[in-house]
């Protein structure tokens, strides 16, 4: 009978599809930073800055609060640096961008949210424009996915 | 231009560019449509100004290939292609984190963030990592490690999940130092495989090499990064109580691999004992397009016997970014985040 | 005859016994004999590889300057100063050696309102500084850190693995696209002339220093490097810094590297995130940890607060103008 220590390990099935959802063990506990009673949407972001940083960008927008007053809320993203690989830069996302966050506000009820999702006005994913989506490899194999067949 | 991607023939024999498929950034780009020119087939390995096999360069792990052989694939160490290809279906057509659970909000908190952030790699044919013993799955535990193992047993492993909280049963988030690793921003944890490929942990490094030293960064996302030397001069290791996250690393060449020993870890790796562990790997440039990078885990105090994993991996086109610095800790808002809102949790309840 | 004969022998086997002496009784750790040292070289360019570490107080200040305490306060007579309460208890070490400084004519020319902004920068180091946080040091910052550092170079790259915080940086050779980001090392390109390095330095963020005393700049700093062999053991290291937004013309600092000459001289860990947690989270502890501590003639006692609303969340107070 052998025992197994399961430290930091994925065991992934044989043949089975690959799911892209990470281990939550593996990452940011984001429900201990944000409040999921605490639900926003802004349909009208303008951006004002973005930060490509580790462990998570943050892109600085600005929204109308119900008193009609600007307010400059941090919303938090992903890690920048798959974008990168797929030519995103930091000058991709320009300030005066007109964007639609979707996220939850974080539990100390400071302007910070998660941008649970971020698109553009047009409903497509913000860093993939306007494409399709495609198999969204990130490198390819040299001398076999760049021969031609 | 640079935000898009076209395959070009290297001058330099044996550099082999790489290309992505085109995925359209912002307005203002164009989808590339045509198909990238052929490439000449893997050259012979390069070698280094000064004879050696060329190591260097930046190196990905291209496909995604299970740590350990499942038991449905017991005697089977390859897929088939027609297995792959429906893996490779399935991953293509799976939204992942960009579906969102309209029911559970604490569910679609966690969902984040959107697929955008996340890394695919293509379905191996291989069945395992580890590729001795030759069943693919890790060899049993000796006596004294099943022991240690237990809870009575168990020691603080470095940078362990959770629990352990000074003065008894406590929270993750009480302290910063009890949240997960991924949030302390502490870097790369040895021995940096692929095994989060979702946020391409593990999956990309830089080899600098010259003729008495190596150095390896390890980019590993978001989790920090790492930067390692390996010493070629002969040298002994470290004093044994000189400790390193990283290990102390010595290497020599034997024919066409460099065969590089690091001991003096500060910390096991899935438990064993950081005095009598030691990790042994070999690097050898397999021809101009693959770097082939085996570690065998030694630890007699822990496994039976010592274990091998086999890390194939891909060269990229030297004249692009592919690998990025990964400060961690310097934006980490993560942290200062996850403590507050914990502690306004707590002050809500009293 | 005789007498020339017979001191020509002592003199022979004095030689003789002096050379037996020298071969079979020397200390087993003799240092290396003090000589010059040809140039290794590696693809025809002088070999950097090695463990380097600078020797001035350049981290402390990059000016010359007179000892002074880290933290200090206004002293019993007219201009004295004496240590301040975070760093009382520490007695010299409390104290900032002095030396002199690595600036060329010793003026850093900032514009006016930089000029303010760094005697602020000195007031508040401890709250400013960002090495105090482990954040990576930037560039040139690293280069004359006190902690060593380690070179690897190969035809197409030199990389630097940097003690403190296991920094790095890789200074580019070969032909590269531009960078897509800023990083704290800012992002390196480098040529040769001569055996003379020269590397040009950008994509700075606006999160370092230049040194303990609040010397900044912006996120438009460019450096300019210039690493020049003097025997196999010491580089000549320059740097011409411009930072249009923070000074109003380019300056420049200078000094030599050394090579740490110890049999197997090696880096060891510095990894300090873990080290600051308690400085930088402790006041969002659930419990407070660091309280108090009694000594001889001091007791401290320790009082930690959240900073209101979204200023808990500030990151990056150093004092320098933020990016656009």
């Amino acid at each position: 009978m052998r025992t197994r220590l399961i430290v930091g390990a994925i065991v992934i099935a044989g043949a089975a599809s690959l799911l892209i959802q990470a281990p939550l063990w593996a990452h940011h506990a984001f429900s201990a930073e944000f409040d999921a009673n605490k639900p926003v949407h802004f349909p009208d972001a303008t951006v004002t800055r973005v930060q490509l940083i580790n462990p998570h960008s943050w892109i600085y927008v600005d929204v109308k609060g119900a008193d009609g007053k600007v307010e400059n809320w941090a919303i938090e993203a992903g890690s920048p640096n798959i974008l990168m690989r797929r030519g995103i830069t930091k000058d991709t996302v320009k300030a005066g961008q007109k964007i639609v966050v979707d996220g939850y506000q974080s539990k100390d009820g400071s302007r910070r949210a998660n941008g649970r999702d971020l698109t553009l006005p047009d409903g497509t994913k913000l860093f993939l424009g306007g494409s399709g989506t495609g198999a969204p490899y990130e490198v390819q194999r040299p001398g076999i996915d760049t021969e031609e067949k | 231009m640079r935000h898009r991607y076209l395959a070009s023939i290297a001058s330099l024999a044996g550099v082999v560019v790489l290309v992505s498929l085109a995925v359209a950034s912002m307005a203002g780009q164009t989808t590339s449509t045509s198909k990238p020119p052929a490439l000449p087939k893997p050259g012979p390995a390069p070698k280094t100004a000064w004879g050696e096999p060329d190591l260097q360069g930046t190196w990905f792990v291209m496909e995604a290939v299970p740590f350990e052989r499942t038991a449905a694939n017991a005697n089977k160490p390859l897929l088939t292609d027609e297995e792959v290809e429906a893996a490779d279906k399935a991953k293509a057509v799976n939204v992942g984190r960009n579906a969102r659970n309209p029911n559970s909000a604490t569910q679609d908190v966690e969902g984040a963030y959107n697929a955008v952030f996340n890394s695919i790699l293509r379905t191996s044919k291989r069945t395992s990592m580890i590729i001795d013993p030759p069943d693919g799955r890790i060899p049993p535990l000796t006596a004294e490690a099943q022991q240690r193992s237990t809870p009575q047993g168990r020691g603080g492993a470095r940078g362990g999940a959770g629990g352990g909280a000074r003065g008894g049963r406590g929270n993750a988030n009480d302290n910063p130092e009890t949240t997960a690793q991924s949030p302390r921003c502490l870097g790369v944890q040895m021995p940096f495989l692929p095994l989060n490929t979702a946020f391409a942990q593990g999956t990309v490094m830089e080899i600098i090499q010259g003729p008495k030293s190596v150095g390896i960064y390890m980019e590993d996302d978001h989790a920090g990064g790492g930067n390692r030397v390996i010493f070629l001069d002969g040298r002994p290791h470290a004093p044994s109580n000189l400790k390193s996250v990283l290990g102390d690393s010595r290497g020599k060449w034997e024919g066409n691999t460099l065969v590089v020993e690091t001991t003096n870890f500060a910390q096991g790796f899935r438990g064993s004992n950081p005095d009598t562990y030691r990790m042994i790997e070999r690097y050898t440039r397999v021809d101009s397009h693959n770097l082939r990078r085996d570690i065998t885990f030694d630890d007699p105090q822990t496994w039976t016997r010592p274990w091998t994993v086999r890390i194939e991996m891909g060269k990229v086109d030297d004249s692009r970014h592919m690998i990025f610095d990964s400060a961690c800790h310097e934006g980490n808002y993560g942290m200062t985040g996850i403590l507050i809102g914990a502690r306004k949790e707590e002050a809500a309840t009293k | 005859m005789r007498y020339w004969r017979k001191s020509y022998t002592i003199a022979l086997m004095t030689g003789a016994a002096a050379t037996v002496l020298f071969l079979f009784v020397r200390p087993q750790n003799a240092a290396p004999p003090v000589q010059q040292t040809a140039l290794t070289r590696v693809a025809g360019k002088p070999d950097f590889s090695g463990i380097w570490q600078a020797n001035n107080t350049a981290n402390w200040d990059l000016q010359t300057h007179a000892a002074r305490p880290m933290i200090g306060q206004p002293g019993l007579t007219p201009n004295s100063v004496v240590l301040a309460a975070p760093v009382v208890g520490l007695g010299t070490i409390g104290w900032v050696p002095g030396g002199l400084g690595i600036v060329e004519g010793n003026d850093i020319p900032y514009l006016p309102w930089a000029a303010q902004r760094k005697k602020e920068n000195l007031e508040h180091w401890m709250d400013r500084d960002p090495e105090i946080k482990c954040f990576q040091p930037g560039v040139p910052r690293a280069m004359y850190m006190p902690y060593p550092f380690q070179i690897i170079q190969s035809a197409t790259k030199v990389m630097m693995v940097f003690e403190f915080a296991n920094a790095q940086r890789t200074i580019h050779l070969n032909k590269m696209e531009p960078y897509p980001n800023v990083a704290f090392m800012g992002y390196s390109v480098g040529r040769w002339e001569g055996d003379t390095l020269v590397v040009d330095v950008k994509d700075f963020t606006d999160a370092t220093w230049f040194d303990r005393s609040g010397n900044f700049h912006s996120d438009a700093l460019h450096v300019i490097e210039r690493y020049t062999p003097m025997g196999r053991d010491v580089i000549r290291y320059e740097a011409t810094i411009e930072d249009p937004q923070v000074f109003s013309r380019p300056w420049k600092i200078s000094m030599p590297l050394y090579r740490r000459l110890e049999p197997n001289a090696q880096l060891t860990d510095f990894r300090c995130v873990e080290m600051v947690e308690e400085t930088m989270y402790g006041h969002l502890r659930k419990e407070q940890l660091v309280k108090r501590w009694v000594g001889t003639t001091m007791t401290v006692d320790v009082t930690r607060t959240i900073p209101p609303g979204e200023a808990v969340h500030e990151r990056y107070i150093s004092g320098n103008p933020p990016a656009k």
